[in-house]
């Protein structure tokens, strides 16, 4: 089981990073191309802008998850600097990880009730008619991915607080 | 009542230690909640917020923060700057301010500078004894700059939000910038001797230090920098918005092909380093913006605003007034949500009150300075000490002092010295 | 029977104290009068809730149950039918298309019905023009590399080009910067009111092409609509005709006031000679039509074919 995590979370972090990649390279060629197109030939090409726009909310998303993946999202730990005992730093990052993971799970469902009510209500841009749900669903995916790293960190505080209870200090491992 | 609960449960979350994206996520549902929000939309309403063309440049400028770094523009830049002002008393810290502003006018955002700079300067600021929770907070408060000068992400959501010129807004914080640059270099002679012994030492530039001629020479092509971006800008070539990605391209290109120090390995690093960074960030203005909208359906920035009417009548006082309270929300807040949520509240009022929009626009970016690092919620100041490898509580002091002697002078400086902010745009001709 | 409600109205366009802004007061004093304070409204003006399609989305889902809407194409292109190129090419011909009974009045109840929305009636603005700085064209040979902002929503670029432009894709919140750096020449797509009112530091002529007639739509969310007692659906209706009646009028007088007071505040303005204006028509019947033909579907073409006057 522990194995087959850690593999799969390499195997997902690395394809994380892929489409991060892809899409910044992206977003920064097709804006040249706007550029260029506009300033030396003279074309307009609003579909290009709808292109950059849905590398765009990929990149954003993708990002976010990455920032969960790594534990990068901004915060502000004073609290955590105080702590010295691990089994008090265990059981607060387990309820830290537990308020992330409700909250998350409420992100998800937000995001859910967005598809939902696009499926009823389908939108499309205006130029290459490309359907919402592809940039919306960017959204989607990263709430599912946020969730389920957040259920991550809820499992390895339980994991630390049992090592802590029976002598093992293993706070500290984890930064 | 209901925001009052917001702002304890957001302090409460975020004191917790909960990161910050979720804090906000965290009173967005409380406030879902309270108000019964239509969720058919909700999510809606922030995924269209975040899916704006303008907020393209976010990405692009962020990546070109981190390429500078990689690329070798940004060590350039510093050693440049250090045969200029280094060996002076406080010369160092003079240093990181200057290389803070040059950096400020390729990138549009303070993270950039912080990041780049940071790494590049603290621990040579350290060997010269500097205490690494004083550089830290200095750091924070000169990579501010970013945004006061132009090119600026906040100055273009508030632009945005406010439908100002984006090149007048630019101009409108050039004044303050300088300003801002004078007070920190001062504030750091005056702590140089008084709080610690600033000790004579290597530079920056391990060995031998090169001449001024030839790190000026190194630095050209980084120094073009500005001048390719603002003048494209200024002359009509691109937005603002694509200006980012001009400013990205030129970062690899220089990384690449003029400096040599990129590496394919590094490149990509940087890249996807870039993209968390963005991705944290848009993570915390997708659910502000989400916040925004709930308090924007029930009426309490109107309701805000009537209130301060009726309270102050006196225009100085309603200034002063509006001041405060843009530092209290920056101190609670987030700048992109001073930005776009708060300040735009006090525009009519401000408009009434006689103050331009543009002028209004110079202001809040004060405001924003001091509220990305006044505590709690002080992103540039927490990512500061992040890359100054030091404890957030030992910035404190150092962050509060620079605030108070600095960066509040400013900020009221500005405010009451229109001309500051508006003597630039009218000579461009932008208002 | 009839029950207390509180309806929200919104704009996307028109800030309190705009025309506008003004139509959302009148709308909704007409509506607390009539139905005796039984229904009181909530006014949200133009960027209160959000951009221009963010307050579309809401109307469409229900968040706001009213809304004096310049409608985006993206739930049904079919909308983009009020962006055909000289469709209607004068006021009397506008307002007979237009008023309820009308054929384009009839075309877009049947569309806006398809995506759950209301349609009381248009709230015209008038013929629009392009607005620029620096230089002017009378005809399509002058157009030639003079680069112009156009709204994205489809025809409204592939017209500028047939008129003879270069048209750019430029984010609204950037048109004012891209307008004073020269990024472009000028903005195609509106009334005189607009850039009067927004750029007249920045731009200097205004070209009246009237390729389209500028309309807003008084709308209605559908289910907030069939939610209300058929005495209050009435008054809702009626306050609807009341102010779209009012602006039948008013739009005409304050197209001619804006043009005479840009002009005396120093905006060149030129009106375009029928043969140039017949000449404008041919070419977008010509060269969009048939592209609009492809996206909307050969029905309502042939609706447009059918009623538009021959040129
Ligand atoms: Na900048
Ligand atoms: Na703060």
């Amino acid at each position: 089981m522990q194995r087959f995590l850690k593999a799969l979370d390499e195997k997902v972090g690395w394809l994380l990073n892929a489409v991060a990649f892809v899409t910044s390279l992206l977003v920064v060629g097709l804006m040249l191309f706007l550029i260029l197109a506009r300033y030396v030939f003279g074309w307009s090409l609003v579909g290009t802008l709808e292109l950059v726009m849905l590398a765009g909310m990929w990149l954003y998303m993708t990002g976010a998850l990455i920032a969960s993946r790594r534990r990068e999202h901004l915060v502000v730990d004073f609290l955590e600097l105080q702590l010295r005992d691990a089994r008090v730093k265990a059981l607060h990052k387990t309820l830290v990880a537990v308020i992330v993971a409700i909250i998350s799970a409420c992100f998800v469902y937000w995001a859910l009730r967005m598809l939902a009510w696009g499926v009823q209500r389908p939108q499309h841009t205006p130029e290459l008619s490309i359907p919402l749900w592809v940039s919306q669903a960017a959204i989607m995916f990263a709430s599912v991915g946020c969730f389920c790293y957040a259920l991550r960190d809820v499992r390895q505080g339980i994991a630390e607080l049992r090592g802590a209870r029976s002598g093992y200090a293993l706070a500290g491992e984890e930064s | 009542m209901e925001g009052l609960f917001a702002i304890l449960l957001l302090l409460l979350l975020m004191g917790l230690g909960v990161p910050v994206a979720w804090s906000f996520a965290g009173v967005l549902a409380y406030l879902a909640l309270a108000y019964d929000a239509n969720l058919d939309t909700l999510m809606m309403q922030g995924f269209r917020s975040v899916d704006s063309v303008i907020l393209i440049a976010l990405p692009l400028f962020v990546l070109t923060g981190y390429l500078m770094q990689s690329g070798g523009i940004a060590s350039r830049l510093v050693t440049f700057i250090e045969t200029l002002v280094g060996r002076r008393r406080g010369g160092m810290g003079a240093s990181m301010v200057l290389a803070s502003g040059v950096f400020g006018a390729i990138a549009g955002t303070a993270t950039a500078a912080v990041a780049s700079i940071g790494t590049i300067m603290i621990g040579p600021l350290e060997q010269r004894g500097y205490p690494r929770g004083y550089a830290s907070a200095l750091l924070g408060i000169s990579s501010l700059l970013g945004i006061l000068i132009p090119p600026s992400i906040t100055m273009i959501l508030f632009a945005v939000v406010t439908r100002q010129s984006v090149a007048a807004l630019f101009a409108a914080t050039v004044g303050p910038a300088l300003l801002l640059i004078l007070g920190l270099i001062l504030a750091n002679r005056f702590a140089a001797g008084r709080l610690f012994q600033e000790v004579a030492g290597e530079g920056l530039v391990n060995g031998q230090a090169p001449s001024k001629g030839r790190a000026t020479w190194r630095a050209l092509p980084a120094l073009s920098l500005p001048f390719i971006i603002l003048g494209g800008i200024y002359g009509g070539v691109f937005t603002p918005t694509e200006a980012a990605a001009v400013a990205a391209f030129a970062a690899i290109v220089i990384g690449f092909l003029v400096y040599r120090d990129q590496s394919l390995r590094h490149f990509s690093r940087s890249v996807i380093a870039a993209s968390e960074t963005t991705g944290s960030i848009i993570l915390i203005l997708l659910f502000s913006f989400m916040i925004g909208r709930i308090l924007a359906f029930e009426r309490v920035p109107q309701d805000l605003t009537e209130l301060i009417t009726t309270l102050i009548q006196n225009p100085l006082l309603i200034l002063i007034a509006v001041n405060v309270f843009l530092i209290v929300a920056g101190a609670i807040l987030d700048d992109v949500s001073v930005t776009v949520v708060v300040a735009p509240l006090f525009l009519p009022l401000m408009v009434d009150t006689g103050i331009h929009p543009v002028h209004f626009g110079a202001i809040v970016a004060c405001s924003v300075v001091i509220g990305a690092n006044s505590p709690p919620v002080a992103p540039i100041l927490y990512m500061a000490c992040r890359i100054g490898r030091v404890s957030i509580h030992k910035t404190f002091a150092p962050a509060l002092q620079l605030i108070a002697f600095v960066g509040i002078p400013v900020m009221l400086i500005t405010t009451f010295v229109p001309e500051l902010s508006l003597f630039l745009p009218r000579l461009l001709g932008f208002i | 029977d009839a029950e207390a409600a509180t309806l929200r109205l919104a704009t996307d366009s028109g800030t309190q104290g705009s025309p506008a802004g003004d139509t959302l007061d009148e709308w909704s004093r007409l509506i607390e009068e009539k139905s005796g304070g039984e229904l009181e409204v909530e006014v949200y003006y133009q960027n209160e809730l959000g951009g221009q399609q963010e307050v579309f989305d809401l109307l469409v889902a229900g968040g706001v149950d009213m809304m004096l809407s310049w409608p985006m194409t993206s739930y049904d292109k079919r909308i983009g039918v009020i962006y055909t190129p000289y469709m209607t090419r004068s006021w009397e011909e506008a307002i007979d298309a237009y008023s309820p009974g009308g054929w384009v009045n009839e075309l877009l109840g049947g569309i806006f019905a398809d995506i759950g929305l209301k349609f009381f009636g248009p709230w015209p603005e008038g013929f629009n023009g392009v607005a620029s700085r620096g230089q002017y064209a009378l005809d399509v040979a002058g157009a030639d590399g003079l680069t112009v902002r156009t709204m994205t929503v489809f025809p409204a670029p592939q017209t500028m080009q047939a008129l003879g432009y270069q048209t750019a894709a430029i984010d609204w919140g950037e048109v004012y910067t891209a307008l004073q750096t020269g990024v472009v020449d000028g903005e195609a797509g509106n009334v005189i009111y607009w850039p009067y009112e927004y750029f007249r530091d920045t731009l200097d002529y205004y070209v009246h092409t009237k390729h389209f007639f500028m309309t807003g739509i008084l709308t209605m969310n559908m289910d907030s609509y069939e939610r209300l007692s058929e005495a209050h659906q009435q008054v809702v209706s009626e306050a609807a005709r009341e102010v779209m009646e009012q602006q039948f009028v008013a739009a005409r007088e304050r197209d001619e006031h804006y043009i005479a007071k840009a002009q005396e505040d120093g905006m060149e303005y030129f009106a375009l000679p029928q043969e140039t204006l017949d000449d404008f028509a041919r070419r977008a019947r010509e060269q969009v039509w048939p592209l609009m033909e492809e996206e909307l579907g050969a029905e309502i073409m042939d609706t447009i074919r059918t009623n538009a006057a021959p040129l």
